[in-house]
């Protein structure tokens, strides 16, 4: 298990070195970042003195093992745009995004589990093929467009909810459900395969014939089979869910990481889009480790 | 069903709070962009937030005129010397007091080259500040400066608290700042918004609404459905596309600021070919429809201009549009060497009011005179770099205000001299002229001067003048506010009726 | 007793639906310009946000024009054909790119299989949106950039199944065959190996699919993708965002056809998956 630990913790630094590696390189190739960082009326001078106090003249690899350095310390540069240190303004965005992405998987893990419940209890029936429908469309529906028509629905003929805004309930509902349609549908589609899966397996049977109700079958020996696949999915989603914020939170004006991200791609702030990846990143090696280690714990037989 | 019933119920009310009319004294307003900081010494955005939070030594009066401020008076000593003589008693809203060593350490924190002020330009023409005492400061300039005063007016000059800015150091200044306004920052969360409390003991008297919330809305159907919906009472830059969804709501008004905005026009790098001759840039001024562009895609809300300068500048002078004629600028085309035209790059950044639709009816109408406009609408954050480097396309669209002074000089100076930044011309003669005017310190022969160098882009068409824009925000009509020329919105002046 | 719907059913609706759907689109895509002459580009003061319908001087607008003038079924066919191509390219450099690394990966193992494995782990541990944007933010926008941005970033996933299926394929009977009588490395990958894992790479291809096209309508809508006045399906969405009050049309016509595109592919590669499944079967 320990030799196993190790090997897994190896991996995942390297994963966070070649990331970092791969972002550095990407910010170098946009050339002067002197320029871009002084007032546009900056005299040549004035940028080839600056470029040099801040070692941006320095060879490739030398720049990068100063950065990973400042990175090694928590020093992850300054925001063009903010002048702002980037750890501080992307840790003040976190709990927004926190909110969002955990009320959005909540939800869409609830709601999924019923439907893929109800869909595999009427397999093959009309029921199934609505819920099918419908997990279908909630992954055929970019999440731009359905964060628009629900906009347009609630917010714009309604006045249900507000179409933007932070910090009321009220406005939590609008991006939660478009960032969870997608999730949603992920996991009516699992449960609904794990769970017609798990029931033609011969001790399901047994429980038929000994005429308990379908219900209770399902629930009870169907469910945990399901559980175990769907959570992990889950997990790995939450990894990758800030892909999904991105877009949600800049149509919904919602003042998380995800926003920052593509203001800071618009302005080509590199230092702070340098910074969400690495963290976007983060996360996913971690939640990645973890998944895998419980695995391990679960099941020694796992040993990669 | 009891349950469905009680689900519909708590939906219904997460919707119907937000519904419901602001309480009196409070007021929401929504604007396109979220500060990033809000050091006035530091700012990379126009200063409306700010405005609330500091003073300047001079103010501006609705109409615009030049008004003892934090300063009581002031008068030039010698030409390069300006004594301004303070108001007393005046403290900051963390007790600190505002005296002359604040203004010294105000504006030095600017000139500081280490600093890296992104808004020095406005006063590199000053030396330095000297205290005299207490109450009296005087301002060196390096050569004379008639638009000291002026440059005294709005950012970066606003008065900050030397101590308080020392101790906190200048990150957290910029979250959480202190001035002697007439409000005080309680909350800013960056992209969503900052709240601001009257000050009670503001010199010059408590404002009369308590609660002010700014929120970032940068879509501007989000800004407008909010106001539809109730939850803001003032919307800044209301779309033009927009405007008859405000005016059919009866408790709603669209308010229009004439000549509030930029002066869009085309910079032409006059130095390359076909651009060097000038009968092909009046041709290119004559072929673009600026009344109808004007009244379809903008709606009406923008006047068609001859001239750089607005209208409330000082030096303004009142030039005539150019004529829409395609058969003489086909004409003139031909007598300058091109009768089947040219082809040419030509960008428009998705930035201005409508620009980069205005672009492509433009590049028709070049199409129209047999020049082949290829246009590219580019992001505006790699644009705006481009842009000061001289890495832009032949023509190139921008738009130009002066609401930091009201001064010609600010609408000329830096986009027809030889050599700014933002010049992409080269005139001799022009250059000339505007030198002069910044070395006159008479207002008369000044404004004699700058009116010169309009007659002479009328003649030498050193960029197409299109049009200045209307600024138009929608309000409440429970909330009195008329719109100002510079962009200010001073909730001092400002009232909401229950 | 309920109606039930057999397996086979639903496999045989899956492909008409999806196949239905995505010809309509790529017929669209075709034969839409010469069916539909009106010009994507050109502003048309005359008819500014004409709703679905004839215009003041009669002209037909079927999905109605947007903020110049230009009509929006003309737009959308020329972002359809657009957007359309620029998946299918991707789809392809990614595809191409993935399996041949995957087979060496697989092929050779050890020291080159540890390292692009990890090349693997390093692609997909960065949200695809977010390195993409990064990208196309850093060589700027434009067709060209956006296909390689699309195709070489989504190239990890064909890396992993190649592998898989050439670690298999590597020690049997006929490659160990070719082996020895001396052919070379690249002739073995590409004779022996790839035709063998060319029909499950489609299959994953075909999967893929729905998941570039809303990646490259993503981009699009946030402004990085093609330029405008060119339209993709996503940058009109991304312009139309700001009618929304005005005209609603712009973003929910678009948005139509991206769903039907996506669940075509969906629809599509489901029916390919179980149908080479029972073959394999």
């Amino acid at each position: 298990m320990t030799a196993y630990l190790l090997h897994r913790l190896g991996q995942s630094v390297i994963v966070l070195l070649g990331v970092s590696i791969i972002v550095f390189c990407s910010l170098y190739l946009t050339g002067d970042p002197a320029a871009l960082m002084l007032p546009p009326t900056a005299s040549r001078a004035e940028i080839d003195a600056f470029r040099h106090a801040m070692g941006f003249d320095d060879p490739m690899a030398a720049q990068y093992l100063r950065y990973l350095g400042h990175a090694l310390t928590g020093d992850f540069g300054t925001s063009l745009r903010f002048g702002r240190p980037v750890t501080g303004l992307i840790a003040e965005r976190v709990p927004a995004t926190a909110l969002l992405a955990v009320t959005a998987l909540v939800w869409s893990t609830l709601l999924g589990f019923v439907f893929g419940i109800v869909a595999a209890i009427r397999k093959g029936g009309l029921t199934d093929f609505l819920v099918r429908l419908v997990a279908l469309s909630g992954q055929a529906v970019p999440v731009f467009w359905l964060g628009l028509l629900l906009i347009l629905g609630f917010a714009v003929h309604w006045h249900l909810f507000p179409s933007s805004g932070y910090g009321h309930a009220a406005n939590l509902v609008l991006p939660a459900l478009s960032l969870g349609a997608y999730y949603m549908s992920a996991v009516t589609r699992l449960v609904r395969i794990s769970l017609i899966e798990a029931l033609q397996q011969d001790y399901v049977r047994t429980a038929r014939a000994k005429g308990l109700p379908e219900i209770r079958v399902v629930l009870r020996h169907g469910l945990r089979n399901a559980l175990v696949p769907v959570l992990t999915v889950q997990a790995l989603q939450f990894a990758s869910l800030l892909g999904g914020a991105l877009i949600t939170e800049t149509i919904f004006g919602w003042p998380g990481i995800g926003r920052l991200a593509v203001q800071a791609i618009q302005n080509r702030d590199f230092p702070l889009v340098q910074a969400v990846v690495l963290l976007a990143a983060a996360i996913f090696v971690v939640v990645n480790l973890l998944v895998d280690l419980a695995y391990a714990a679960l099941n020694p037989r796992v040993r990669l | 069903m009891r349950h469905l019933r009680a689900v519909a119920l708590v939906i219904g009310s997460l919707g119907v709070g937000m519904a419901l009319p602001a309480v009196a004294s409070e007021l929401v307003i929504a604007r396109a962009a979220s500060p990033s900081g809000m050091d006035p010494a530091f700012l990379r955005e126009p200063a409306t937030l700010v405005d609330n939070v500091f003073d300047t030594l001079v103010g501006r009066d609705a109409k615009l005129k030049l008004v003892p401020d934090l300063a009581l008076s002031w008068t030039a000593l010698d030409p390069q010397t300006w004594e301004f003589k303070l108001r007393p008693d005046v403290t900051f809203t963390n007790g600190e007091n505002f005296d002359a060593t604040a203004v010294k350490f105000s504006i030095e924190r600017v000139l500081d080259p280490a600093a890296h002020a992104p808004t020095i330009s406005y006063i590199t023409t000053l030396a330095g500040v000297d205290v005299v005492d207490g109450t009296t400061v005087r301002i060196r300039t390096k050569a004379p400066d008639p638009l000291l005063p002026t440059r005294m007016s709005r950012y970066p000059t606003y008065i900050v608290p030397p101590g308080y800015v020392k101790s906190v150091g200048n990150e957290e200044f910029a979250r959480k700042p202190i001035g002697t306004g007439a409000y005080r920052v309680t909350e800013f969360i960056p992209d969503d918004h900052v709240t601001m409390q009257a000050n009670a003991a503001y010199w010059r008297g408590k404002p009369s609404i308590d609660t002010v919330i700014w929120r970032a809305l940068p879509e501007p159907t989000a800004r407008v459905a909010a106001l539809l919906a109730g939850e803001v009472q003032l919307v800044e830059s209301l779309p033009v596309d927009l405007t008859p969804n405000v005016a059919a709501d009866p408790k709603l008004d669209v308010v229009k600021v004439p000549h509030g905005g930029l002066i869009i026009y085309l910079g032409l790098k006059t130095a390359e070919k076909p651009l060097d001759d000038v009968r092909v840039r009046h041709a290119l001024s004559m072929a673009i429809d600026r009344k109808t562009i004007i009244t379809k895609i903008l709606k009406g809300y923008a006047d068609a201009t001859g001239t750089q300068v607005g209208p409330f500048d000082f030096g303004y002078k009142d030039e005539p549009i150019p004529p829409y004629d395609p058969k003489q600028a086909k004409a003139l085309l031909a007598e300058a060497g091109y009768p089947t035209g040219f082809a040419i790059r030509m960008q428009m950044p998705r930035h201005y009011i409508n620009s980069a639709e205005i672009g492509q009816v433009i590049a028709q109408e070049f199409a129209a005179i047999g020049v082949t406009a290829q246009l590219e609408v580019p992001e505006w954050s790699v644009y705006a770099q481009q842009v000061p480097a001289g890495k832009q396309a032949p023509i190139y669209n921008l738009g130009w205000g002066s609401t930091q002074t009201l001064d010609a000089d600010a609408a000329l100076y830096p986009i027809f001299r030889t050599g700014e930044p933002y010049s992409t011309v080269s005139f001799p003669a022009m250059d000339a002229l505007l030198d002069e005017s910044r070395h006159t310190i008479d207002p008369t022969a000044r404004a004699e001067i700058l009116g010169k160098v309009q007659d002479m882009a009328i003649e030498l068409v050193p960029a197409l003048t299109l049009y200045q824009e209307d600024s138009l925000y929608a309000r409440r009509k429970t909330v009195t506010f008329a719109g100002r020329a510079d962009a200010r919105i001073p909730l001092f002046d400002m009232t909401v009726a229950d | 007793m309920r109606p039930r719907l057999a397996a086979h059913h639903i496999a045989a609706a899956d492909l008409v639906c999806g196949g239905v759907l995505l010809g309509a689109i790529i017929l669209l895509a075709l034969l839409g310009p010469p069916l539909w002459p009106a010009d994507p580009i050109a502003a048309s003061m005359l008819s500014m946000f004409q709703p679905p319908g004839r215009d003041a001087v009669g002209l037909l607008h079927p999905l109605g024009t947007d903020q110049i003038g230009r009509d929006l079924l003309a737009r959308i066919i020329y972002g359809t054909r657009l957007s359309l191509a620029i998946v299918l390219m991707a789809g392809f450099v990614g595809a191409t790119l993935g399996t041949a690394l995957g087979l060496v990966a697989g092929y050779f193992g050890g020291a080159v299989d540890a390292v692009i494995m990890r090349l693997v782990d390093i692609q997909l541990a960065v949200p695809f949106i977010l390195l993409i944007l990064l990208v196309m933010a850093v060589l700027g926008p434009g067709i060209g950039n956006l296909v390689i941005v699309l195709g070489v970033t989504g190239w990890a996933i064909y890396a992993r199944t190649a592998r898989a299926r050439a670690l298999e394929l590597r020690d049997l009977e006929f490659v160990e065959a070719a082996r020895s009588i001396g052919a070379s490395v690249p002739r073995i990958l590409r004779r022996h190996m790839l035709p063998n894992l060319m029909a499950p790479q489609l299959v994953l291809l075909t999967l893929d699919l729905p998941r570039l096209v809303v990646l490259e309508a993503s981009v699009g809508f946030l402004g990085l993708g093609v330029p405008p006045p060119t339209p993709t399906l996503g940058n009109l969405i991304g312009d139309g965002q700001s009618y929304l009050l005005n005209a609603d049309w712009l973003v929910i016509y678009p948005g139509l056809v991206i769903s039907a595109m996506v669940v075509g592919f969906n629809l599509l590669g489901d029916w390919l998956a179980r149908r080479t499944e029972r073959r394999a079967a």
